[in-house]
């Protein structure tokens, strides 16, 4: 419950929730005689509205549905948490079904009954007369004033049974009912029962299991399951206020979990409400109101609300000149498509794009294939941005533009139903209407052409006749509301075909499935969706809700970047700009693919899949160059060939060469280990042994086609370019041959493990890998980065300026190439990939020499760093380069982020949590833990998957707690590897298990 | 009436002074009035609007001061003036003209030396930019007001060890990307966008040649004081196009992003 304020009552009809919490006598009803059929006609209209509807009573099943009786049939819920928070049922047409009962033991049962009777027999030693009248669920009843006048008093009497109850009481010498509630506690847990719950409702104190509080938990549990949370729930009830100095019985659904709650009471509360609980008055007649402007707002369909949780709701830059970096934060994406957070006007100076994942054009550039704009609205003259926000947790990116037109907007890309997507608008002024879908204009403004919401659905392709193309369908509605209000909603969905437009049958067909989903299911299922995923990705960082909030965001534009089916082409901004064409690179190998593995297999699967159906192009490359096996691009895009431009016309229009297609060949290791990566957390061992075989085994022939032997026998790359691309062609370059040792030993492994193999060539393999020279100076534990690194000039970064810094451009590129200033890490992404190809002990010298030397001139640089930082005890560091790649995008620190997001900035976030601040690897026989948190985070918390079963590794200073489904081997640092089964276990990162 | 004044010297450069202030005139949609500070007859000054078709008005007094008068006239929008009169003297300008542009609150334009003859039509002007949405928009406003959006707009962003890019993932399509984003925050206007980095006078001087710029533009805060206006003092010392001047409102704010962003010459 928001204890810092709540809206103001004329702010509740403004807003949308959805879900409603309330108590039954004197909230929703007068008393239990009273007539509900006013209550059951709105209750069915809820749910029928897709609203799910809470009632939380202390009584039982009889008294409830036989005085309400409603049978709901529509998307929403009614649930009914009965008996003190002991049972729950559903109740649809066909009545109600029980959903969850607590079931008492035999010895709790005793329990409560020993309880009961010593309360009694407490009361009467002090002459009061007082009795156990019913046996209720889990919990006795003790009648404070069991007199025939106040058998049964309605709710409007409660003071004048108040002062009865309390002068009864006092001619026995107790002062109040608090005084017998706390007689009651110290009974109850004399009589055996750890947790009793105690209330009174004035005339009875209840000795119970559970209570209202339980009730609210569960709700707020099935709640959040389907992304309901928060500002989204309206909780409602008539006694907050103490009573006899007894907390009010509704005040126990101010639950934690229901914290930032709206909450109303429509009671008396004669002695006030707590704080944070807004105060209507005015009985069931007040609720029922609210009801109704719930109703009205549905069948207004005015735009829903978000729940504004600061720890999972970024608000958007609003200034002017950075509105095409919010676009690119703005992005919303499910996988399949992305679509920025251009302004539903776009106009000047904006960059709207719709992409669809691996959908490319088919002439010179291979890039990304821009779809119709769907999302392009004429909004009334004058309207401004106004806020935005991305709501991670539901996925929805909402607008409030100030000023006369008061325009909000919705939208999202469906989680649950790929081909669905949907937004909607509404304002104050006249002049809202949908726009003609647009072809990409390359940012001149709408035509502000008006569609007809009535006429057929838009139909609109984007792409060559005869090539790649994408169709969105949409179909447009336009209302007015009761309160004046334009309202415009449209439902779309794409296709994408590589042969024309897609059939308009087919697209017609698809947008009938979403037309007839509707808006407001297609919402729940969404929001349900997205919920039922964070469950599965979380991350927690308690002290820093900075860096919680970035690292959501990270792990939130990651998921959205990759399909869970077929192929995932994720490119270096992903669906959320025209950066780079949209090719792949490296960074979807070894950045963004371990964090999927780990968080969704499924989608890192699928970027396995993109590379395995380019094996053939890759083997053409390698063929091309006489060489065997599959020679990976650096840029690749549809084909597979290598699409790197040979050169760009730089700003001032001078050429600019670009020879990393030709020499930075390193990603063909690459690939290779992302393969085993994959396989390292998924367990999915099939698929090295089959269809994932040959993106070890492809490669590691090229390699061995490529290394040259010198007379002495050592083995040698020339003519490469490692990850610091400040040396642009080197012989030797350390992380390129380790990863190429690494990749030889590997397939190396596989095929000896299969005993119908060639494993001649398997001998062949390992020995040219013993060959490989790598660089390493056993005297200085450094590895030399490239054959004459050593001889460059010694300058360290602090000489240049401080980092962050783009070295090559203040230096210049020749003497940027003439120093020891790199990059971003080369030598040191092999402490991080590889850490068992390196010499042991080798990380703290390589940190010690590189980091000076290292401009972390690249956004690949700062995670990866401070992820080797974290797992070399130095946590401060490690949580200053984190912060730098937290905020590399949201604060737009390389200027770029316009063009796109960083999605390997955002998988090395991830990987820094995950293999440097947790200190994880995956992989048999044991899930390797060893955290280092810096002082600034009390506890760390990820939640992924592992080897096919969900857990979770929580670290909170000398701790670490995993959780899981199943029993798996964990070993925390360097202890021996340890049973942990469900539901869990704790280690101490240090000695033995506390 | 817009009047843009032409200081008038005896020397060779009055003519292209004049040159000049007539084409700033045409570019301005403003009245070109003539000036010269002397004790008794234009004398030379006064041939040489004769020859243009330009009255010529004779202010008495102390230099300076009088220049510094006759720009107060609320109709003057703009002046122009040599910068020293003979091309082999080191100074980036006289005396009295670094005078008057450190207290003028108008725009002038210093017209260098040996320049006479030279026909002066602008049509491309340089302006050098570090960015700042505010300083930018002023500026472009007052160049706006002034040029009325007639020429070209070439900008000019240098890097330096301050306000180098952090990260350039890709140089070429990340350079470009930075250009087009400079160029849509600060200068949509400009027809060209030329990001580079060094000595920030060496590059306007290289981007002048390479852009066949007629003018440069630099926006000041009006301090010859030493520490003060390193890049006005070496361009005005060194460039063979006129220099327009715009005085900047202090305090200059702070920067924003791709940078800090005052305008070079501060």
């Amino acid at each position: 419950m928001s204890t810092t304020g709540h809206p103001p009552e004329t702010a509740l009809d403004e807003r949308t929730f959805e879900a409603v919490l309330f108590d039954w006598d004197g909230t929703a009803v007068a008393d239990r005689q009273a007539d509900a059929a006013s209550v059951c006609e709105r209750v069915e209209a809820l749910c029928a509205a897709g609203v799910h509807v809470i009632v939380v009573t202390g009584t039982h099943l009889g008294n409830v549905d036989g005085q309400l009786h409603a049978r709901p049939g529509g998307t929403g819920r009614l649930l009914l948490c009965l008996n003190r928070g002991s049972e729950v049922f559903a109740v649809g047409r066909d009545g109600p079904s029980l959903l969850w009962r607590r079931a008492a033991t035999p010895e709790e049962e005793a329990a409560l009954d020993r309880a009961a009777a010593a309360t009694v027999a407490a009361l009467g030693r002090r002459g009061l007369v007082t009795e156990v009248v019913s046996q209720r669920l889990n919990r006795r009843k003790i009648d404070l004033i069991p007199e025939p006048a106040w058998a049964d008093p309605p709710k409007a009497r409660i003071g004048e049974l108040l002062d009865a109850v309390t002068a009864r009481l006092r001619s026995s010498g107790i002062d109040d009912i608090a005084a017998v509630v706390d007689l009651a506690t110290r009974a109850s847990r004399s009589a055996g029962l750890a947790a009793p719950r105690i209330s009174s409702d004035v005339k009875h104190v209840e000795i119970g299991l559970t209570d209202k509080a339980d009730a609210a938990r569960w709700a707020a549990r099935w709640l959040a399951d389907r992304g309901i949370t928060g500002t989204l729930i309206l909780v409602g009830g008539d006694e907050f206020g103490p009573v006899g100095g007894v907390t009010g019985s509704d005040a126990r659904m101010l639950v934690d979990e229901l914290r930032r709650s709206v909450v109303v009471s429509v009671g008396a509360e004669p002695n006030g409400c707590p704080p944070g609980v807004l105060h209507l008055a005015g009985g069931p007649h007040r609720f029922l109101a609210l009801l109704d402007a719930q109703l009205q707002r549905r069948r207004d369909r005015r735009v829903p609300s978000i729940d504004h949780d600061p720890a999972w709701v970024l608000p958007l830059p609003a200034a002017p000149h950075l509105a095409r970096v919010t676009e690119a934060l703005g992005t919303i994406g499910n996988g399949w498509t992305g679509t920025r957070g251009s302004l539903e006007e776009d106009g000047p100076g904006t960059l709207p794009l719709f992409l669809a994942n691996g959908t490319y054009r088919s002439d010179e550039s291979a890039a990304l294939l821009a779809g119709p704009h769907w999302t392009l609205l004429q909004v009334p003259p004058g309207t401004t941005p106004g806020e935005r926000h991305l709501d991670l947790h539901g996925g929805l990116l909402v607008r409030e533009a100030d000023g006369p037109s008061g325009l909000r907007s919705i939208r999202f890309a469906s989680i649950t139903r790929p081909r669905a997507l949907a937004l909607r608008a509404e304002s104050r002024e006249p002049g809202l209407a949908p726009s003609r879908i647009e072809l990409d204009a390359g940012g001149a403004p709408s035509t502000g052409e008006v569609a007809s919401p009535s006429a057929a659905p838009q139909v609109a392709v984007a792409g060559e006749p005869d090539g790649p193309t994408i169709t969105v369908a949409a179909m447009d509605g336009l209302a007015q509301t009761t309160s004046g209000c334009s309202v415009v909603e449209r439902l779309a969905t794409w296709c994408v075909s590589d042969q024309g437009p897609a059939p308009e049958p087919e697209v017609l067909g698809r947008l009938s499935d979403v037309s007839q989903a509707g808006f407001d299911l297609l919402l729940a299922e969404h929001r349900a969706g997205w919920a039922r995923r964070w469950e599965e990705v979380g991350v927690e960082i308690e002290g820093a809700p900075d860096d919680e909030l970035a690292a959501r965001f990270a792990v939130f534009h990651l998921l959205c970047a990759a399909p869970d089916a077929g192929e995932a082409a994720v490119g270096a901004r992903g669906l959320t700009g025209p950066a780079y064409g949209g090719h792949v690179f490296w960074d979807a190998d070894v950045f963004v693919l371990p964090a999927l593995a780990a968080l969704r297999p499924a989608a890192a699967r699928a970027m396995l899949e993109y590379r395995r159906r380019r094996l053939p192009a890759a083997q053409a490359a390698a063929r091309a160059r006489g060489c065997a096996g599959a020679r990976f691009p650096w840029e690749s895009a549809e084909s597979g060939a290598d699409v790197t431009p040979q050169s760009v016309r730089g700003p001032d229009g001078e050429l600019v060469v670009i020879r990393t297609g030709e020499h930075e060949e390193h990603v063909v290791a690459d690939v290779a280990w992302a393969a085993s990566e994959y396989a390292r957390w998924s367990g999915d061992a099939a698929f090295l042994d089959g269809a994932g075989e040959d993106l070890v085994i492809e490669p590691a022939r090229w390699w061995a086609s490529r290394i040259r032997r010198d007379r002495s026998g050592g083995g040698h790359l020339h003519g490469v370019m490692g990850p610091d691309e400040y040396h642009e062609v080197v012989d030797d370059n350390a992380y390129t041959n380790v990863m190429a040792r690494w990749n030889l030993r590997r397939a190396a492994q596989i095929v000896e493990a299969r005993p119908d193999r060639d494993q001649a060539e398997a001998a062949r393999w390992r020995d040219l890998a013993a060959a490989l020279v790598d660089g390493y100076d056993a005297r200085t534990g450094v590895y030399e980065q490239f054959a004459g690194y050593h001889r460059l000039e010694r300058l360290l970064v602090s000489e240049v300026g401080e980092p962050p810094v783009a070295a090559d451009v203040v230096l210049g590129p020749k003497r940027t190439a003439g120093s020891q200033i790199i990059k971003q890490a080369d030598v040191l992404m092999l402490h991080h990939l590889v850490p068992d190809e390196v010499a042991p002990g080798s990380l703290k010298p390589n940190l010690a020499f590189y980091e000076p030397r290292t401009a972390h001139g690249s956004s690949l640089s700062p995670a990866i760093h401070a992820a080797l930082l974290a797992r070399a005890g130095q946590t401060g560091r490690a949580l200053e380069l984190f912060r730098l790649a937290a905020t590399l995008d949201l604060a737009d620190l390389t200027g770029t982020t316009a063009g796109g997001l960083h999605l390997a900035t955002m998988g090395g976030l991830w990987q820094a949590l995950a293999y440097g601040f947790l200190g994880l690897r995956p992989g048999a026989p044991a899930l390797q833990v060893e955290p280092h948190l810096p002082p600034e985070w009390r506890s760390l918390s990820l939640r992924l998957r592992y080897r096919g079963q969900r857990i979770t590794v929580r670290a909170e200073g000398d701790l670490v707690t995993v959780s899981c489904d199943r029993s798996l081997a964990v070993r925390v640092g360097s202890a021996p590897a340890k049973r942990c089964d469900p539901p869990g276990r704790t280690f101490a990162v240090k000695g033995d298990q506390p | 009436m817009r009047t843009v004044l032409a200081a008038l010297d005896s020397s060779p450069t009055a003519r292209s002074v004049l040159d000049a202030a007539v084409d700033l005139g045409r570019l301005a949609g403003a009245t070109v009035q003539a000036v010269h500070v002397a004790a008794g007859p234009a004398g030379a000054p006064q041939r040489v609007a004769d020859a243009c078709g330009v009255s010529c008005r004779v202010l008495t007094g102390e230099v300076g001061a009088a220049l510094l008068g006759a720009l107060d006239d609320p109709d003057v929008v703009a002046a122009v003036i040599g910068s020293r009169s003979r091309p082999d003297d080191s100074r980036p300008a006289g005396q009295t003209v670094l005078r008057v542009l450190e207290q003028s609150a108008k725009p002038v334009v210093v017209v260098p030396p040996g320049g006479a003859g030279r026909a002066h039509h602008v049509r491309r002007v340089l302006m050098p930019l570090e960015g700042g949405s505010e300083v930018s928009t002023f500026v472009l406003d007052q160049l706006g007001g002034l040029l009325r959006d007639q020429v070209d707009l070439v900008v000019l962003h240098v890097f330096t060890v301050d306000t180098a890019p952090r990260m350039l993932d890709r140089p070429g399509p990340d350079l470009a990307m930075l250009s087009s984003e400079f160029g849509l925050r600060h200068c949509p206007a400009a027809s060209v966008i030329d990001l580079r980095a060094g000595a920030v006078p060496r590059r306007i001087d290289e981007v002048c040649t390479d852009e066949d710029a007629d003018l440069i533009v630099l926006s000041w805060s009006q301090s010859m004081a030493p520490g003060h206006a390193d890049v006005v003092r070496s361009v005005l010392g060194d460039t063979v196009v006129p220099v327009l001047l715009l005085p900047l409102p202090t305090p200059a704010e702070p920067p924003l992003t791709l940078g800090p962003m005052p305008v070079h010459g501060a």
